[in-house]
């Protein structure tokens, strides 16, 4: 099984390669043109768009665009490119709702102003490694939608990467749980971005744990059309794209959920159900969660990565229905498949967290205010339905391919009422079984729709309509 | 992909395809191939285990059934075969595990054979066109546990099994620390399959199932 491939990396959008992990500042834009000629002269001032390939040149700041099916539309596009477009991008994130269990707290009626109706057209993400650039490079763009009565910019959301350091405590109890490196964290104190798959021709990193695990126990990168439009996929097919092709070309479609995490009652929760357990809350985490704070598996690992689940048939070391888990099965279907059940529902993760990081021992309400803390959660796949919707419908939200009847997952699934995880026990490790109950609403969708992110050639298509895509 | 609600009460979903076989040799040689697989212990058959339940049947083109006696006979060029199964999760996903297993799929190749313009199971584009051109709509669903899936169903007999077991080895007088020995044991040994079941008003995860975006209606 291998793949031979070459992605034009000039005009792939920069967002491919994954900053957050390495760019300390962002912000994010949502602007909405009145009509097309309107939209043409924002891409234009926007283009040209910062590249994979430009990233080696170290720019100030990187600038990506991705777009709304409104967006699209109000360009004037050809009815034949936007009947192309596929059924899941075209009804958006909030009709999508009971696909993806945005019920409850995370109902879109409780979303944000901006993404209860329509509004937003194009999503602007620039990221810098100087606050002094990003802010240089917003008043330019402000300034420039200020003077334009067509445009308006509907809103902003300040995003960054935040670190642990040992000065900054996030473990609960056990102080031995506070990762000693200095490495990406989500809110909840876990080291974040660990795992992504390895995209043949552009990222091959990972390739061992992250990568397709065939039959024979060997992993390989996944070929690029997983993920890019207008490429060979797992199947060896091109998947089904919009057309023409030069308008999906190095596209991806683009999912973008505001996640808003409680710090203050998941700690609370651990301390709570840790203590009934006789775990210990930080013990507790790391199972729910499967990895430690550091990002160290619960199996048996050389690194972060390179682990089987096929040896942990009933979850005994790694519960079935922890966290990593659930969203990247691996061979947990059997080791005579590897990971052929899953190849197909893999997503590319670019998130980045916005507000600052809550110490062990203070209340998030003192550390960021009512703006809260979380995740701008962003997946880039080449089928919404397939990849993400699979992903958070049938592994996140239901249980039954773990064993796991309908138990959702414990850290961000919709909670139902009665919620509960189990956690069997491990005779080797002298360790009982547990079931932590009542579950509480952790994370919650505060927002967020599905884009097209356009290849770097496409965007330019659209924005002079030099291929005469109007 | 468009998302079909799921008009059955349940976590299950019927597929019926019915494909034309042509008369002549092609009729003994599904014949012949749907005896090898009820027959003949194949490591391919083995593998389709994975499948839950599955079912080939020919229908002969000149012994159709006729409800009534007054109903004409009729003689058609074809006969009928008939693959019905039952599955948890979506359409997608279990036609892909067909495609996408090496062992399954070559099964399938050959249960298909004989089906007239049936492509292969790769490309599996045009083996879920195939499948999908096919199928036919129900009507009618019968579901003894419509808040169970197989795995479900399977856990609890696990769990039945083993809590019988304890209460046998418990039925005699015993000190509580033995009891409590006991009992840890039967708990640890039992932990997996505690997945809660049932169909509760809230979930909605299992109530669509996807189809392909070039399916979309």
């Amino acid at each position: 099984m291998s793949y031979s491939s070459s992605v034009n990396t000039k005009d792939v959008q920069a967002l491919f390669r994954g900053f957050g992990l390495k760019w300390p500042h962002a912000r994010f834009f949502y602007c909405r043109y009145a009509n097309g000629e309107a939209g043409r002269r924002l891409l234009q001032f926007l283009g040209p768009l910062t590249s994979y390939h430009d990233l080696s040149n170290s720019p100030d700041v990187c600038v990506n665009a991705a777009f709304t099916v409104g967006g699209l539309a109000a360009l004037n596009l050809d009815n034949d490119i936007i009947n192309s477009l596929p059924d899941d991008f075209r009804d958006g994130m909030r009709s999508r709702a009971n696909i993806n269990g945005d019920s409850g707290e995370s109902d879109p009626c409780q979303w944000e102003d901006i993404w209860r109706e329509d509004k937003v057209h194009i999503w602007v993400g620039a990221y810098a490694r100087e606050q002094a650039s990003l802010e240089g490079w917003s008043e330019k763009l402000l300034r420039f939608l200020d003077a334009d009565s067509d445009l308006s910019c509907l809103g902003s959301q300040d995003a960054g990467r935040i670190v642990s350091s040992p000065e900054t405590p996030i473990y609960i109890e056990d102080a031995e749980t506070q990762p000693q490196e200095s490495v990406v964290l989500e809110h909840f104190g876990f080291r974040d971005g660990v795992s992504n798959p390895p995209i043949s021709g552009l990222v091959e990193k990972l390739v061992n744990g992250a990568g397709i695990l065939d039959a024979n126990g060997n992993w390989h990168a996944y070929p690029p059309g997983e993920f890019l439009l207008g490429h060979i996929d797992t199947n060896g097919e091109i998947p089904v794209a919009p057309k023409p092709a030069a308008f999906a070309q190095n596209g991806s479609f683009m999912v973008l959920r505001k996640l808003d995490q409680d710090v203050d009652l998941f700690r609370e929760y651990l301390e709570e159900q840790g203590a009934k357990l006789s775990m210990g809350p930080d013990e507790l985490a790391a199972r729910m969660v499967g990895r430690r704070r550091d990002g160290t598996p619960l199996m048996p690992s050389e690194d972060l990565n390179d682990f089987r689940f096929s040896g942990d048939p009933e979850g005994r070391v790694c519960p079935m229905g922890s966290h990593i888990r659930r969203t990247n099965p691996r061979d947990s279907f059997g080791a005579d498949f590897g990971s052929l059940l899953v190849d197909r529902h893999r997503i590319l993760r670019r998130a980045i967290t916005y507000g600052n990081i809550v110490p062990r021992g203070k209340k998030q309400v003192d550390v960021n205010g009512p703006s809260g803390q979380g995740l701008m959660f962003i997946v880039l796949n080449a089928s919404i339905s397939r990849q993400f919707e699979f992903v958070q419908q049938q592994w996140v939200n239901y249980g039954n391919e773990f064993d796991q009847g309908n138990d959702a997952d414990p850290i961000i699934g919709t909670r139902t009422g009665g919620d509960q995880m189990v956690i069997p026990g491990n005779e080797q490790e002298g360790r009982d079984a547990a079931i932590c109950t009542e579950l509480k609403q952790f994370v919650r969708c505060r927002g967020g729709d599905y884009f097209f992110l356009p290849g770097i050639g496409a965007f330019e298509g659209l924005a002079d309509n030099s291929q005469g895509w109007q | 992909m468009s998302l079909i609600p799921i008009h059955f009460a349940g976590k299950a979903n019927p597929l019926t395809v019915i494909t034309p076989v042509k008369r002549g040799w092609r009729r003994w040689l599904t014949i012949a191939i749907l005896f090898v697989f009820k027959h003949l212990p194949l490591g391919v058959v083995k593998q389709l285990a994975f499948i839950h339940f599955a079912r080939w049947i020919l229908v002969r083109g000149d012994k159709l059934p006729r409800l009534d006696p007054n109903q004409p006979e009729e003689n058609w060029p074809y006969d009928l075969y008939v693959f019905t199964t039952n599955f948890n999760g979506s359409w997608d996903q279990y036609i892909d595990a067909f495609g996408r297993i090496k062992s399954v799929s070559k099964g399938l190749n050959m249960l298909w054979y004989t089906s007239a313009g049936f492509p292969g199971p790769w490309p599996m584009r045009l083996f879920k066109r195939y499948i999908h051109y096919f199928e036919q709509q129900q009507e009618l669903y019968y579901n003894a546990y419509p808040g169970a899936t197989v795995r479900d169903i399977d856990a609890a007999l696990k769990l039945s099994t083993a809590f019988q077991e304890f209460l046998e080895q418990t039925e005699n007088d015993m000190d509580d620390e033995e009891f409590a020995r006991r009992h840890r044991q039967f708990v640890n040994e039992i932990a997996p399959f505690l997945g809660q079941s049932g169909q509760p008003a809230e979930q909605t995860a299992h109530a669509h199932r996807s189809l392909p975006q070039e399916f979309r209606p």
